[in-house]
């Protein structure tokens, strides 16, 4: 067993895990945070998506031990004081979550977008989102969403 | 103008909420105290006799609480249309997906630890892996009573005298691939015994009607000690049928066996290989044409590879049969479509089911025949296209508004199709380092199941005593906006606003068996008892206000959360809607009612293969722009149109939403995707091998929704799920032809199609060996 | 990751060569899991390099070219201007693999030293990379295996980031139990004639601390293409790397390096021959790329890897010209 400290959502977690234990384990099996999503466990679809200290990276491929002092954001600490972040709210307006199985990871890159680069082009949509896959929607709403999350976000600024 | 309150309004999903914040709940996301993991032991021989299975050094391990095989079933062990499923491998294996012992443990590893030490002995037999080759004689048999599964026909006119009459015959090969669904939630079940000798299931299947019977019988209890509660659907496009039942069945015998929960979920690796695919096909199309552009006569023939079981097959290409001829008049008609067992993956339902292989097939050879006649493509299919009172070639007469001819000229005006046709078609272009392409396809589809089955669906309504409403339906949500579209159908019966509608999870107990929620009937079949329902409730309040304001049920309207008196010229507000939801329950009315869509309308001659295949039909156009890449044969799309009559869009969001993802699935079935099999084996078993559109490949899309509202319709609306998605390969490679003056024929239009004109995949698949995989 | 093992966090690169001696050392970790989890990869031991600030640094010195750590991510290399303007094969090669979360992970050092992407390596087959008797991709589904190089096995090495390195002649800084050695990149990959087990000669215990890159002579141009089916995460199906002189409209110098044709990253002699004095035009371009893979001898299903490396060679060498 391992000790592993760690930030996740602004709340501090100490955990003793196997060294085997996935970040994506430890979020959903031992932390029930199971908004981040098990898709295929090598880092292929994005459904697992998290931000580790600023940057989005695959849980399922990072041991919990490579996030020992890390500072994670989770799906659930998007939303603040139960308002819904612009891209989440942007998501719900453009009809860019159908089956929701990508959504939590969608928009993790999205908002990890908009934090570096709030004024991104189509171009740098796809990009940044070239690392989740969705089978449901063609991606259309989900660019759309983001581009009026950012108009919405600057506006706002 | 429409008269509607909320249909036809982009109204936000009724449960999008939740998957944005991460509070939705997916099967796997249900966990229960003191809960077992299961894992699977696979067969290790596409074909093969079981001769023993030792089970003891599994039994041995620690934290190992149960190991099952075949004998420890102790209902029914089979299952499926033609019910030749094995939950647990018995005599034989099939294909390499076959499950012959599971094992509940404390945990997912030592489960999986335990799996691997269960030794079975077998004796390989050979195996085959190619449909035409599993109808020959003496091929090895892979169910008893032969390998193929069925033959359908079509027989209308008299084809050889149509071939005579022709001026030229054109003949063509074409080959698909076999595809994965591609759900981004891998299969996953919990299964918890219940205080009163039954189960509950919680899971993600796409048709928990059947999971729900298989699991009964398999557990050899009746239906109404096992309940089944769906979770959140992470996608199905038509695979958590058998596949998810697998999982929650087998789920089920070890929380049976062990007293305990157990929690069953696939990986990734597990999902692909032991669900099934969509069907390849071999197809060759023969058409007798004349120098007018129109067709003579259709000789046609299909093989489908139903792989190791039956599962969907015989409706599959049931559908393919009946639309192999595409929507254009042909008098004189030949068409036999038959599925073959195989030892490769079984194959099933897939959104399209059974529609885009032979769409890819018509939609080329419409475009050859342009080609010949010299018309462009769009004109060749004004000149065939079905209309108004046309009679397909089953026989049926179209009775609804026909509107092909509606989405074909809309579809080319929003893409400018006409003129970049023959910009593209110059010589000027094609040698280009990059040529340009433009291609268009179209087809029509029977809605809902057709004749193939009984087709009936259930909604309850419940107004509750404060005006709040909860809907249950038999018809379920897998991302398709099926819940919003019946909320809003709700909504608009009783003339409240959506936010008072609140879903209730699907559950067996709950709604009649509703039959499937596959082939594009949600909308109108669920959609149609929830409106049912909703007006049921209505009847039940309308002579409650008439009792109250004494005023003609007949004039009672429902609008803007109020009452209304209709009655003459003006309008009055008679009362709040929970004013008069109060008082039906003061005077001993409770607002609680169901309703149930059935149709019966449909016939088939098995014989003959005529009939009235279906109740109506739905009608869209497709048009895709490429760059071919003329040195490495790589295709870039550049943008697409796509157009479909939906009869009404209850909800243009999800209609274009459907759209979308339509062609996305679509163009990659077109472009990229495949299932790659040797010997049996899987090779593309996770994300990394088995390509979808990623963000960076998807065209600029354009959806154009027509709406011809249609009798049969909740509001006149029909479908749009399988045909967004079943022309669009057809249409890239059309667009690949237009830029390069080359026909593709195979399916995906990979570099190695479109830069060299074929496979380098060896054609024939090596013949009946007997193979075996190198244990490790 | 099904496998027990220990997990170590030394504190300096001397405690982590020694440590690594009997284990896997940890950097990205994207490959390694990958390998954990198909049963290919047994560590008993994981060495993180997370502590070692010294394998984190991008320096560029006068004269003495560039330094690159080898902890360095790959959205690192993507992003970073000074790479973006004077070493762009670099940027491109990095920004081109895998997805946005993987680059945000995966390493310089990491990237060089992955194991093949094979489906039969990957898969359970007992295949004479692990030590078994025979290569499965010979006979089997080959379609995206080697055509140049092979000898018994018929792998292509997946790493982007060598290709390019290979183009711009870089060397690589080693360091383990005997020390520090430097070593041309073009030395590092190994051949399965000489051994199909190993794609690098890394002994146990040595690990690549950075790599140096010589400074490009003036008028230098550099640029990385990749051709794969989906425009995100797949591997190379062909990539070409180049890294050329021109003046006068002729080639006077340089290297191009191919990737996803053979077992190593690639430099074809007769090609690189054909290079120096060529004219940049048409019919200078048209023999520079017929001159590539002369010597293929590809599968049942890989011969149109040829085609498209060649045709690959024309684009790059026009986009260079113009």
């Amino acid at each position: 067993m391992i000790t592993v400290s760690l930030t996740i959502n602004k709340k501090e977690y100490t955990c003793e895990i196997d060294p085997q234990t996935t970040l994506l384990e430890l979020l959903r099996e031992h932390l029930g945070l199971t908004g981040t999503k098990r898709g295929c466990e090598i880092g292929e679809c994005g459904a697992c998506t998290v931000i580790m200290d600023g940057l989005t990276v695959n849980s399922c491929l990072v041991p919990a031990f490579q996030a020992d002092g890390s500072d994670i954001t989770t799906i659930e600490g998007i939303a603040s004081n139960g308002k819904l972040h612009p891209v989440q709210e942007a998501f719900l307006e453009y009809d860019a979550v159908h089956c929701g199985f990508c959504t939590p990871g969608m928009v993790l890159s999205a908002v990890n977008l908009l934090d570096n680069n709030p004024q991104p082009s189509q171009e740098d949509i796809r990009r940044a989102l070239a690392g989740n896959l969705c089978r449901c929607t063609g991606y259309q709403q989900i660019f759309d969403a983001v581009q009026a999350a950012s108009k919405k976000m600057k506006s706002k600024r | 103008m429409s008269s509607f309150n909320i249909i036809g309004k982009r109204e936000p999903r009724v449960d999008a909420l939740g998957k944005v914040t991460g509070a939705a709940k997916y099967a796997d996301d249900y966990n229960l105290p003191h809960q077992l993991h299961g894992a699977v032991k696979y067969a290790e021989y596409p074909h093969a006799e079981i001769l023993s299975i030792d089970t003891s050094e599994a039994e041995k391990v620690p934290g190992v609480e149960a190991v099952l095989t075949y004998k420890d079933v102790p209902g029914a062990n089979h299952f499926g249309l033609i019910p030749n499923i094995r939950i647990l491998a018995d005599d034989h294996t099939r294909y390499l997906g076959d499950v012959v012992a599971v094992v509940a443990a404390v945990d997912r590893r030592t489960a999986q630890k335990a799996a691997d030490l269960i030794k079975v002995k077998y004796r390989e037999l050979l195996a085959v892996f190619d449909p035409e080759e599993a109808l020959e004689e003496n091929a090895p048999v892979i169910h008893e009573g032969g390998n193929e599964i069925v033959h359908h026909k079509v027989r209308k006119g008299d084809v050889a005298a149509g071939f005579e009459e022709a001026d030229f015959i054109i003949e063509k090969t074409f080959k698909t691939q076999p595809i994965e669904h591609a759900y981004l939630e891998p299969e996953a079940a919990l299964v918890y015994p219940d205080e009163h000798d039954g189960f509950t299931v919680i899971g993600c299947m796409q048709n928990f009607y059947t999971s729900h019977k298989v699991i009964a019988a398999a557990l050899g209890l009746p239906l109404n000690k096992v309940q089944i509660i769906q979770s959140t659907m992470g996608g199905s496009f038509g695979g958590k049928d058998e596949a998810a039942t697998l999982v929650a069945v087998r789920a089920a015998l070890l929380a049976q066996k062990t007293g305990r929960p157990v929690k069953m979920l696939s990986t990734r690796e597990d999902s692909i290989r032991q669900s099934y695919k969509r069907h390849a096909y071999k197809l060759y199309y023969k058409w007798g044409c004349k120098k007018d552009g129109t067709i003579a006569a259709m000789e046609i023939k299909a093989v489908a590879d139903g792989g190791a079981y039956a599962s969907m097959s015989p409706f599959v290409t049931w559908r393919s049969v009946v639309q192999a001829t595409g929507p254009y008049y042909c008098p004189n008609v030949k068409t036999d479509v038959y599925a073959a067992y195989t030892n490769n993956n079984f194959t099933g339902a897939m959104r399209g089911f059974g529609s885009p292989q032979v769409n890819f097939a018509i939609e080329s050879m419409m475009d050859e025949l342009a080609e010949r006649v010299g018309v462009s493509p769009l004109q060749i299919r004004l000149r065939n296209a079905f209309e108004d009172g046309a009679e397909t070639a089953t026989g049926q007469k179209l009775t609804h508004r026909v509107s092909l001819k509606e989405v074909l000229i809309k579809a080319a005006e929003a893409s400018d199709f006409e003129r970049k046709w023959r910009e593209y078609r110059s010589e000027a272009n094609r040698t280009k380092t990059f040529p340009k392409g433009i291609g268009l396809s179209c087809a029509y589809r029977g809605v809902s199941l057709g004749a193939e089955g009984v087709d009936a669906a259930s909604a309850v309504v419940y107004v509750q005593p404060d005006g709040s409403v909860t809907v249950s339906a038999g018809i379920i949500d897998m991302g398709q906006g099926a819940r919003t579209v019946m909320a809003q159908i709700v909504a608009e019966v009783l003339g409240i606003p959506l936010q008072r509608i609140h879903f209730l999870e699907p559950d067996s107990g709950r709604v009649a068996d509703s039959g499937p929620t596959v082939a594009s009937r949600g909308t109108i079949m669920g959609g149609g008892a929830a409106k049912i329902a909703a007006e049921n409730v209505r009847e039940i309040m309308k002579h409650t206000a008439a009792v109250v304001y004494s005023v003609s049920p007949a004039h009672l309207g429902f609008r803007d959360g109020k009452v209304w008196d209709d009655n003459g010229k003006s309008s009055r507000p008679l009362c709040t809607f929970e004013e008069l939801t109060a008082a039906c329950y003061a005077r001993g009315k409770p607002l609680f009612a169901s309703g149930v869509r059935h149709v019966a309308e449909t016939n088939w001659d098995e014989e003959t293969g005529q009939g009235n295949a279906y109740f109506t039909f739905v009608y869209g156009a497709n048009v895709a722009e490429v760059q071919v890449d003329s040195a490495t044969g790589q295709t870039e799309l550049l943008n697409f149109v796509s157009v479909h009559d939906v009869g009404r869009a209850i909800n243009k969001a999800t209609v274009e939403g459907q759209i979308y993802g339509g062609v996305a699935m679509g163009a990659g079935y077109g472009m990229m995707e495949e299932f790659i099999q040797e010997n049996g084996e899987a090779k593309t078993i996770n994300f990394d091998e088995y390509y979808i559109l990623t963000a960076m490949d998807v065209p600029k899309m354009k959806a154009v929704i027509v709406e011809n509202p249609d009798e049969h319709g909740p509001f006149g609306a029909k479908s749009v799920g399988e045909p967004a998605v079943e022309m669009a390969a057809p249409a890239v490679t059309n667009a690949i032809y237009n830029a390069t003056g080359r026909r593709v024929q195979n399916l995906p239009a990979n570099l190695e199609e479109v830069r060299l004109g074929q496979k380098l995949r060896r054609n024939v698949q090596r013949a009946s060996v007997a193979c075996k995989i190198e244990p490790k | 990751m099904n496998q027990q093992f220990e997990y170590i966090n030394p504190q300096s690169l001397d405690e982590a060569v020694k440590l690594a001696g009997q284990g896997s050392v940890y950097a990205g970790g994207t490959d390694l899991l990958g390998l954990m989890k198909n049963d290919i990869a047994h560590p008993q031991r994981l060495v993180n390099l997370k502590a070692l600030p010294e394998l984190k640094a991008v320096e560029r010195q006068k004269g003495k070219g560039l330094r690159l750590g080898a902890l360095v991510t790959l959205n690192e290399l993507a992003e970073n201007e000074m790479l973006q303007k004077d070493f762009p094969a670099i940027s491109q090669a990095a920004g081109s693999a895998a997805s946005p979360q993987l680059r945000n992970v995966g390493t310089l050092g990491g990237n060089l030293c992955q194991r093949p992407r094979c489906w039969y390596f990957r898969g359970d087959f007992d295949c004479l990379r692990k030590g078994g008797a025979t290569c499965f991709a010979m006979d089997g589904e080959n379609k995206y295996h080697c055509v140049v190089g092979g000898d018994g096995c018929y792998i292509v090495h997946p790493s982007d980031m060598a290709v390019a390195l290979l183009a711009l002649e870089a060397k690589l800084e080693i360091y383990g139990p005997g020390g520090q050695r430097l070593l041309p990149i073009s030395h590092f990959y190994v051949l399965p004639e000489d051994d199909p087990t190993v794609e690098t000669v890394l002994q146990p215990g040595e690990i690549i601390t950075s790599v140096i890159v010589p400074e490009q002579p003036v008028g230098s141009r550099s640029v990385f293409v990749k051709f794969r089916e989906r425009s995100a995460w797949d591997f190379a199906v062909v990539s070409v790397a180049a890294a050329l002189q021109v003046q006068n409209g002729a080639i006077s110098g340089g290297k191009i390096a191919l990737g996803g044709v053979a077992p190593v990253p690639w430099l074809d002699k007769k090609l690189n021959n054909t290079l120096a004095g060529t004219a940049l035009d048409e019919n200078g371009i048209n023999k520079i790329a017929a001159s590539a893979l002369t010597d293929a001898e590809p599968l049942e299903q890989n011969g149109y890897k040829v085609i498209l490396a060649r045709n690959m060679i024309k684009g790059v060498l026009q986009s260079l010209a113009g």
